[in-house]
C-alpha cells in the first residue's frame, strides 16, 4: 500500500468549517431554549435543564472545536498523472481512488463563507460518483481543476 | 428516406390515456372511496361532474397531444415536434442512437402495433424518444433508416442494395443463418421462479388493502357477529382463513410471474443481447455488450437451498425492462453450476471463479455483533412490556445471529487480471462481476474499530442507468484490501505532480 497522499487542504478550511458548525449550533441553542420553556411550564426538576445545558456545551465543543481539526488533519489528496487519490473521514477513514480515465468533468464551487476566505471546493464527477476536495485556495483550486480536466482529456474512453 | 412529417397511429391516444390513468390510479381510488360516502344530493352531482370533466380533460389532452406530435427523419436525424401549448422539438442524430427497442403492450397488440423506444447513451430512466404506437412496417422502416447508418459507418463500403426495402422486425439484414446462442426459459423454470420469488408479500399487501376498501360494501361486522360464536370457539377457523389467503396470494404471485416472464428468450447476436419476455405484454430489449457495467448473480433465501440463482445485467442507459434495483434480468433461474457456462456463452468477457477469498476469522464477531446487538436492544423492551409471551422476542436475536453468520460465510472477493468479483449478503446472496475499466471509483474504508482489528471495507462504484451503484464487502483482511487497491490503481510508479 502506498503511503497516504501528501497534499493537505488549506489551513483556513478550519475557520470555514468552524463558522458553519457554529451557525449549525444555533439550531441546538433554539432546542435548548425550547427545553428551558418546557422545563419551566411543566416544572421538570432543575437537573434536567442542567443535563440539557451540559449536552449543548458538549455538542458545541465537539462540532465546532474538535471535529474540524480532526477532519483537517485527516484530509489528504494527491493528483497523480493517471488517478486522483483522496483520504478523509474522522471515524471512518476513507481512501478513494478516481482514475483520470473515468473523470467526466471537474468543477469548482464557492459558497459565501468560502468566498470570504478566498477558498474554493473542487468537485470531481465520474459517471457514477462525485468526489470533492474541500476548501483549497482559490488559485490552487483553479489550477487543480484545469490540471485534472487536462489529464482527463488525454485518455478518452467510453463509459 | 422518409422525410415527410408523420403522426403516430391514433391508438397512441388510447395508450396515453391508460398510462395517465395508471399514474393517477391512487388518487382516483382515494377520490372514489372518499367521495362515494357522500354520493347524494348536491355534492353527489358535483362529484360526478368533477369525475366526468376530469375524464373528458384526460381524453382531450390525449387527442391534442397525439395530433400535435410529429416525427420524421431528416439530415440523418430523428426529429420530433410535440407539445400541447408550447411547440417543442427534439432532434436526435443517428450516430448518437444506441438502441432501438420494440415492445408490445396489451393495447398495441389489440391494434397490431408496436411501441418503439430509442435510446442514446445518456442516463435517466426514460427513453430519449418513445413512439408509443406505430405499425410494424413503420417500426422496421425506422430501424432500417436509423440503424442502417450505424451499420454503414461500421462496415464501410457496404452496398446499399443488399438491404431489402422492408425488413421484418428484429432481423438483422444480410445475416447468414448462423447458430446464435439462445436461451429459453422453460415453463417449469418459470414456475419455480414464481414459487420462490417472494412476490407473495406484494400481492398480500395488495389483497389486504383491497379487502379493507370493501368494508363499506361487504358487511364484515354482520358476518363476524353471526359467526361470533364460531369464531370464539375456533382459533383453527381463523388460522385456516389466514392460511387460505396466504396460499391464494402465493398462487396469484406465481401466475403474475408466469405472465410477466413467459416466453423468456435471450439471443446473442454479434455483440448484442436481445431479451424478450411476456405473454400479454411483450417486452423486447437490446443490450449492447459494450454497455454492460457489471453482472450480478443473486440467490434469495428460498432459492439458495435448491442451488438456484438469478443472473442480472447492470447496464448503463437502457430503460424499459428494469426490474428490482434497476437491473435487467438476464437469466431468471439457473442452477448455480450452470451459471459459469451460460456466462461464457453470452457474456464471454465475464468469468465466474469459484476460488473466492473469504474473510478472516476475526471478522465473524463483527458480523454477529452488527445484527445481534440491535435485535437484543429491540427485544428487551418487548419482553419487558408483554410478559410472558414477550420473551419470544429473544428468538429474533438467534435469527439475527444466524443471518450474521451466513453473511460472514457469503462474503468474499476474487480477482482475475481485469475483473473483480465481490460477494456479499444482505438477505439474498449476491455475487458481482465487474471489469476494472467499469469501476468508476474505488474506496477503502476503515472505521476506528476496523482499524484496531486490521480490517477494511472495500467499495466499488459503477455507473447504471440511474447514476451510480455501489457494491461493498465489509471486513476484508487488511492485506487483501490493499492488494485490491493496488490492482485498481492506474499509477504504476510514484508520479509526483504539482
Amino acid at each position: 500500500m502506498r503511503p497516504e497522499p501528501k497534499q493537505m487542504i488549506d489551513r483556513k478550511a478550519l475557520s470555514v468549517w468552524r463558522i458553519s458548525a457554529a451557525l449549525n449550533s444555533i439550531f441546538y441553542v433554539l432546542l435548548f431554549v425550547g427545553f428551558w420553556f418546557i422545563q419551566r411550564s411543566f416544572e421538570f426538576p432543575w437537573w434536567t435543564l442542567l443535563i440539557a445545558g451540559v449536552l449543548f456545551v458538549l455538542i458545541f465543543i465537539f462540532t465546532v472545536i474538535i471535529f474540524p481539526s480532526m477532519q483537517w488533519k485527516r484530509w489528504r489528496f494527491e493528483v497523480h498523472e493517471h488517478e486522483i487519490d483522496l483520504q478523509h473521514g474522522i471515524f471512518i477513514k476513507k481512501r478513494t481512488l478516481v482514475p483520470m480515465v473515468r473523470v467526466q468533468h471537474v468543477d469548482t464551487r464557492q459558497g459565501p463563507i468560502l468566498k470570504k476566505f478566498h477558498l474554493s471546493t473542487v468537485l470531481i464527477s465520474t459517471a457514477a460518483t462525485i468526489h470533492e476536495i474541500p476548501a483549497l485556495d482559490e488559485e490552487q483550486a483553479d489550477q487543480v481543476r484545469d490540471y485534472i480536466s487536462r489529464l482527463a482529456r488525454v485518455t478518452e474512453d467510453d463509459v | 428516406m422518409m422525410s415527410e412529417k408523420k403522426r403516430m397511429h391514433p391508438a397512441a391516444i388510447v395508450v396515453a390515456f391508460f398510462k395517465q390513468l395508471r399514474e393517477l390510479l391512487f388518487p382516483i381510488i382515494i377520490f372514489v372511496f372518499f367521495g362515494s360516502s357522500s354520493g347524494e344530493g348536491f355534492f353527489g352531482i358535483i362529484y360526478i361532474a368533477v369525475m366526468v370533466l376530469w375524464f373528458a380533460g384526460l381524453i382531450a389532452i390525449g387527442v391534442i397531444s397525439w395530433y400535435r406530435f410529429y416525427y420524421w427523419i431528416e439530415d440523418g436525424e430523428l426529429r420530433m415536434e410535440y407539445g400541447v401549448f408550447v411547440k417543442k422539438r427534439r432532434f436526435i442524430p443517428q450516430e448518437r442512437i444506441q438502441t432501438l427497442d420494440t415492445s408490445e403492450g396489451i393495447i398495441q397488440r389489440i391494434f397490431g402495433l408496436v411501441k418503439v423506444q430509442i435510446e442514446t447513451a445518456g442516463g435517466g430512466t426514460e427513453a430519449e424518444a418513445s413512439l408509443t404506437a406505430v405499425t410494424k412496417d413503420e417500426a422496421s422502416r425506422l430501424r432500417e433508416a436509423l440503424l442502417y447508418y450505424k451499420n454503414k459507418a461500421e462496415a464501410l463500403g457496404e452496398n446499399l442494395e443488399v438491404y431489402g426495402p422492408k425488413l421484418p422486425i428484429q432481423q438483422e439484414p444480410n445475416e447468414e443463418p448462423v447458430e446464435k446462442p439462445t436461451y429459453k426459459a422453460s415453463w417449469k423454470t418459470l414456475f419455480i421462479v414464481g414459487t420462490t420469488s417472494g412476490g407473495i408479500g406484494v400481492v398480500l399487501s395488495a389483497v389486504i388493502a383491497f379487502t379493507s376498501q370493501f368494508d363499506q360494501i361487504v358487511p364484515y361486522e354482520d358476518i363476524i357477529d353471526r359467526f361470533g360464536m364460531v369464531l370464539q370457539t375456533s382459533v383453527y377457523f381463523i388460522a385456516s382463513i389466514v392460511f387460505v389467503v396466504l396460499f391464494m396470494s402465493w398462487l396469484i404471485s406465481i401466475v403474475m410471474t408466469m405472465f410477466k416472464y413467459g416466453n423468456f428468450t435471450v439471443t446473442k447476436q454479434n455483440d448484442e443481447l436481445q431479451i424478450s419476455r411476456g405473454i400479454i405484454e411483450k417486452r423486447q430489449l437490446t443490450i449492447s455488450l459494450k454497455k454492460i457495467q457489471a453482472i450480478r448473480i443473486s440467490q434469495n433465501i428460498l432459492r439458495q437451498p435448491f442451488g438456484y440463482a438469478t443472473v442480472y445485467v447492470e447496464s448503463a442507459g437502457s430503460s424499459g425492462g428494469k426490474e428490482s434495483d434497476f437491473s435487467t434480468i438476464l437469466f431468471p433461474l439457473l442452477k448455480v453450476s450452470e451459471v459459469e457456462a451460460h456466462l461464457k456463452e453470452f457474456v464471454p468477457s465475464y468469468l465466474l471463479t469459484q476460488e473466492v477469498h473469504g474473510l478472516p476469522k476475526r471478522s465473524v464477531i463483527r458480523y454477529l455483533i452488527r445484527l445481534m446487538v440491535p435485535a437484543a436492544l429491540l427485544s428487551i423492551p418487548i419482553a419487558y412490556f408483554f410478559q410472558p409471551y414477550g420473551y419470544l422476542a429473544f428468538l429474533s436475536v438467534a435469527v439475527a445471529g444466524l443471518l450474521g453468520y451466513s453473511q460472514y460465510k457469503a462474503a468474499g472477493w476474487a480477482m482475475e487480471n481485469e475483473q473483480l468479483q465481490l460477494s456479499y449478503r444482505h438477505l439474498s446472496k449476491n455475487t458481482v462481476l465487474v471489469r476494472k475499466k467499469r469501476i468508476q471509483s474505488f474506496e477503502l474504508r476503515e472505521s476506528f474499530f476496523q482499524g484496531k482489528r486490521k480490517l477494511f471495507t472495500i467499495k466499488a462504484a459503477i455507473k447504471t442507468g440511474l447514476g451510480g451503484k455501489n457494491f461493498q464487502v465489509v471486513d476484508v483482511e487488511q492485506q487483501d484490501g490493499e492488494q485490491i487497491y493496488e490492482w485498481y490503481s492506474y499509477e504504476k510508479k510514484q508520479g509526483d505532480v504539482m
